[in-house]
């Protein structure tokens, strides 16, 4: 029903397309990203983000991270304008998904307030990480970025302070989700405890469970500051999520465990800056009692060519041991518990073909120092180490 | 109207002494109008000018010269770094990039008629319906 909704405002879009591409109230833009890819070394990677996408364990894997965004704004009165964003995700085999719908209203120029599905801003690059054309990689660091939620509902305050030597943009929101099932949750789960093997100890695929994830009460701010080249930002979250796990075939009667409320508390700063070509990030983030995660990144652009390399991090707080214990084997001694720890080094270069499209190429070798299986793990020692090669073409429309 | 464009055409290449580019608001316009603030306003990080007022900016086409140098020169952005920031703004809701128009006489027409807007021309291309505050 919902699918049939969205396509049928997909079509809608489409047709408005030719007639009234951009007319002072109605603005269509777009963005799309192919994304390739294969493993060099290991059993396979999986860059997880957004969505549990970038799933790579053999040959050349076209489809899981490749996305096309359309995105169109209507604009009622000066005021007043309403904002739709459909996305075509290779992860979820390219059918559309309302990705936002919001509205959007301008006090005065610089105060407005945003109601609808929106992107949770809790990273830097929350907003804009599936818009590849809008930063140097191919995609974002994404042991960094491994929260379960990606949008939301509710509303949201952005006030933009001019104080003369910089800017500084205010952004208070509130808000709700449900994600059922939780897919990235979900894939994490199957991947650390549910891999199956054939006779022959051959790794044949993961056990069906499910996760589903609820978050209430979600009240956040950002404090987003632009001086000259340099950037400062800062974003706190805090609310309750609800985590419930089923087991192959007992979904939606019998959770295997969860189902409680507990407190979420997420912190994340970033400093950037971006002088004579030369771009300097670190991003460093705290999901309380869970993990935390970080990278730091440098690109240095040169006419059209844009070399970059990154380093990033995350490493688990939370060991939860599942009722009935561990079957893999690989579990840790004292507390029986896995525990998750793995970072990645990045190398590769953007060229820019024209503004509007560029090409993209990196390396990653992944490091996987935790004893939880992160991805497939043939040998089944809970080391999932792999080095992964990607290339991309980042467009904007 | 094509001798029009013909004569102007003339007028810009036979005028290499006036070859210097200004940054435009609306005669009436009485905000005070830095650079710093040219900056922020066509970058989104400003919606109004001091005075309170919205401020509505408008650029040329996507490779039109005059836009490069102003995009290197004011927004310290090349034309990719342009493109890459809008498309951020444009996808994150939080702006909408600046109205495109075709020529700097189109620029000086819109601004000379709507008070909210500030756009850059030639030097050459002032009178008195518009306001210069600045130049690159």
């Amino acid at each position: 029903m919902n699918k049939r909704r969205t396509a049928l405002l997909v079509s809608a879009l489409c047709l408005t397309l030719p007639a009234s591409a951009n007319t002072s109230d109605f603005h269509f833009s777009g963005f799309a990203s192919l994304v390739g890819g294969t493993v060099l070394d290991g059993d396979g990677y999986w860059a997880r983000l957004p969505e549990g996408a970038g799933q790579y364990d053999g040959g050349l894997e076209l489809q899981t991270e490749s996305r096309l965004g359309l995105q169109a704004r209507y604009k009622a009165t000066q005021e007043l304008s309403v904002t739709g964003q459909v996305m075509f995700r290779g992860i979820n085999d390219f059918e559309p998904k309302m990705e936002w719908l919001y509205a959007t209203y301008y006090a005065t120029p610089d105060l407005s307030i945003n109601v609808g599905r929106m992107r949770l801003p809790v990273y830097h690059y929350s907003d804009y990480m599936d818009v590849g054309i809008a930063y140097p990689w191919l995609r974002v660091p994404s042991d960094a970025y491994s929260l379960a939620v990606t949008n939301y509902h509710g509303v949201a305050l952005r006030y933009g302070w001019d104080w003369d030597i910089g800017t500084t943009t205010f952004k208070l929101y509130a808000g709700q989700q449900n994600t059922d099932p939780n897919d990235l949750i979900t894939t994490i789960e199957q991947y650390k405890t549910e891999q199956l093997y054939n006779q022959s100890g051959q790794f044949t695929g993961v056990r069906g469970i499910r996760t589903t994830k609820d978050y209430e009460d979600m009240k956040g701010i950002v404090i987003d500051t632009q001086i000259d080249w340099f950037n400062l930002r800062l974003s706190f979250l805090d609310g309750k999520e609800k985590f419930t796990f089923y087991a192959e075939g007992d979904y939606p009667s019998t959770p295997l465990f969860g189902g409680t409320w507990a407190d979420t508390r997420f912190v994340d700063v970033s400093v950037s800056m971006d002088y004579n070509g030369v771009f300097a990030i670190a991003e460093w983030n705290d999901y309380d009692t869970i993990y935390t995660s970080w990278f730091t990144s440098l690109a240095y652009t040169t006419g059209k060519w844009t070399p970059y390399i990154f380093y990033s991090e995350f490493e688990g707080t939370l060991r939860f041991i599942a009722p009935g214990g561990i079957t893999a084997g690989f579990e840790d001694g004292v507390t029986g518990s896995l525990d998750d720890a793995y970072n990645s080094i990045g190398i590769g270069v953007r060229y820019n073909i024209n503004p509007r499209t560029a090409i993209k190429a990196e390396i990653t070798d992944f490091n996987d120092d935790g004893d939880a299986a992160v991805f497939i793990d043939e040998d089944r020692d809970g080391r999932t180490d792999a080095t992964a090669f990607a290339v991309s073409l980042d467009i904007a429309f | 109207m094509k001798t029009l464009l013909v004569m102007m055409a003339c007028l810009l290449c036979a005028s290499p002494a006036f070859a210097g580019y200004v940054v435009i608001v609306n005669a009436g316009n009485g905000a005070e109008v830095s650079m710093s603030d040219v900056k922020k306003i066509y970058l989104g990080k400003k919606g109004a000018f001091s005075n309170g007022e919205n401020a509505i900016p408008i650029t040329l086409s996507e490779g039109d010269a005059v836009r490069g140098q102003f995009n290197d020169g004011v927004l310290n952005k090349n034309e990719g770094q342009y493109v890459a920031y809008w498309s951020k703004m444009v996808f994150t809701g939080n702006g909408v990039p600046p109205r495109e128009v075709a020529t700097m006489q189109e620029v000086k027409d819109l601004v000379a008629k709507n008070p909210s807007t500030i756009g850059f021309i030639d030097e050459s291309l002032v009178d008195g319906s518009v306001k210069v505050v600045g130049s690159f």
